[in-house]
């Protein structure tokens, strides 16, 4: 057998980030190759760097390479309110829209077939969360999947078990969206939460 | 092969990639089949789509191999709407399908059993007898053939005041005195779970008893559906 060539190793490498095929890339690595080496030696010493270094905040779960991430740090967040969301990604989106309180990732949800439960997710971490005098509200915005409702209506018992708030995001048409395009599950939502105004 | 716009129900899934999923399905005419759905994001055709579970589903797929690529998806029915503490029920269901059944053998009883089971879980009523119905059915459907209206012993029919030994292996006897694996129970929860009109709290919990007692024996081990909803159940009773 002949062995792989370094540049068939690095296309093949290349293929473990997601949506990158064949195709895109064997276009990455000639680029690189072309014209960017050192951006690309640059990138391999980071990435190395930050996979060894990088782990999750010891509060909230979310990616930081220290004990606590920026956002649990940050004294000026209002530390009586909770958003739970399921993963770092999601920590960025709701970032955008200028959310105040803290966060707690669960890094997935609840999905027995799959032997995923409570612990996995963090729920006992949560649980010791919940007992902060602090705290009054706890946000659930998992996604708006049935694993995603389940594992809300999970958290919801625990927090109400503590007798604090636990409110869930709102689920309806997109902001832009044409009631035409939007899926039977979503109207269904969003009839059954309409308000008056 | 080529199939084409059948009734399924999603029973799993999970990400297979950034785009993709695979589907765990119960098909109407194929029984249960895994399928890949490619390019979900950037798809139009399945703009409209959620993958969702206990939502009625017709699916198109192509069976070249054991995993079947998915062509084509679009709400077949109403869509459910499902309240989300039976959602965690609903997980158990599923998991016991997909325990039990086996892939490709169709089963038109078995879709129809569990679309019937999920409406009644969904329009609210006790499920604690629900899953009793749906248990005994799932396992009489799958072969396992369980006696309830004689005694196994005399052939008799079973009388609703006297009491039983269940014998695991071989169904009711009216002779107390056996020994072997099994338990007393009243000819009265027999005779209901038979028939299907279980209603009073100690003929429920006798039901449930048996059928744990029996499926213990088919399932090689505890249900991680049944754990959750136990943890559960257990911060619900704390809860004010
Ligand atoms: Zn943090």
């Amino acid at each position: 057998m002949i062995e792989q060539s370094l540049l068939e190793k690095l296309v093949e490498a290349l293929r473990c980030m997601p949506g990158v095929g064949r195709k895109s890339a064997q276009r990455i690595a000639h680029y690189l190759l072309q014209r960017d080496r050192d951006g690309a030696k640059h990138l391999s010493l980071l990435m190395t760097d930050a996979m060894e270094k990088i782990g999750n905040c010891k509060r909230c779960r979310n990616f930081t390479e220290n004990e606590l991430c920026h956002i649990c740090l940050d004294k000026k967040r209002d530390k009586s309110i909770i958003c739970v969301v399921e993963s770092p990604s999601d920590v960025d989106a709701i970032e955008e829209a200028n959310f105040r309180g803290v966060y707690f990732v669960l890094l997935g949800h609840l999905s027995p077939l799959d032997g995923i439960g409570p612990d996995d997710i963090g729920l006992n971490q949560l649980e010791t969360l919940l007992n902060d005098k602090e705290l009054k509200e706890v946000i659930l915005a998992t996604n708006t999947t049935v694993e995603g409702e389940a594992t809300a209506h999970f958290i919801s018992e625990m927090v109400k078990k503590n007798g604090l708030e636990v409110t869930r995001i709102a689920h309806g048409v997109p902001m832009g969206g044409e009631l035409e395009f939007v899926n039977s599950m979503t109207i269904v939502h969003a009839l059954d939460d309409r308000k008056t105004i | 092969m080529r199939i084409e716009h059948t009734p399924c129900y999603i029973l799993h899934r999970r990400n297979y990639s950034e785009t993709s999923l695979i589907l765990e399905v119960l098909s109407r005419n194929y029984g249960r089949v895994n399928l890949i759905a490619k390019g979900i994001k950037k798809n139009k055709k399945y703009k409209s789509t959620n993958f969702d579970l206990y939502q009625k589903y017709n699916i198109s797929w192509i069976s070249k191999t054991e995993l079947g690529i998915l062509v084509e998806i679009e709400n077949s029915d109403k869509v459910n709407k499902v309240p989300s503490e039976k959602a965690m029920i609903g997980f158990y269901i599923n998991e016991m399908i997909l325990t039990l059944l086996h892939k490709h053998e169709p089963h038109l009883e078995l879709f129809d059993l569990y679309e019937y089971t999920l409406k009644k879980l969904f329009s609210n009523q006790n499920e604690k007898i629900i899953l009793r119905y749906f248990e005994k059915n799932l396992l009489q459907l799958l072969g396992y053939g369980i006696a309830l209206d004689y005694d196994t012993k005399t052939g008799n029919s079973i009388l609703a005041e006297k009491k039983y030994y269940y014998k695991i292996d071989s169904g009711p006897t009216s002779d107390l005195s056996i020994s072997g694996d099994g338990m007393k129970i009243s000819g009265k929860t027999l005779l209901q779970l038979e028939d299907e009109s279980l209603s009073e709290i100690e003929n429920i919990i006798e039901a449930k008893n048996l059928l744990s007692m029996i499926l213990k024996k088919y399932l090689n081990k505890p249900l991680e559906s049944k754990k959750l909803y136990r943890s559960y159940a257990q911060i619900k009773s704390q809860s004010k």
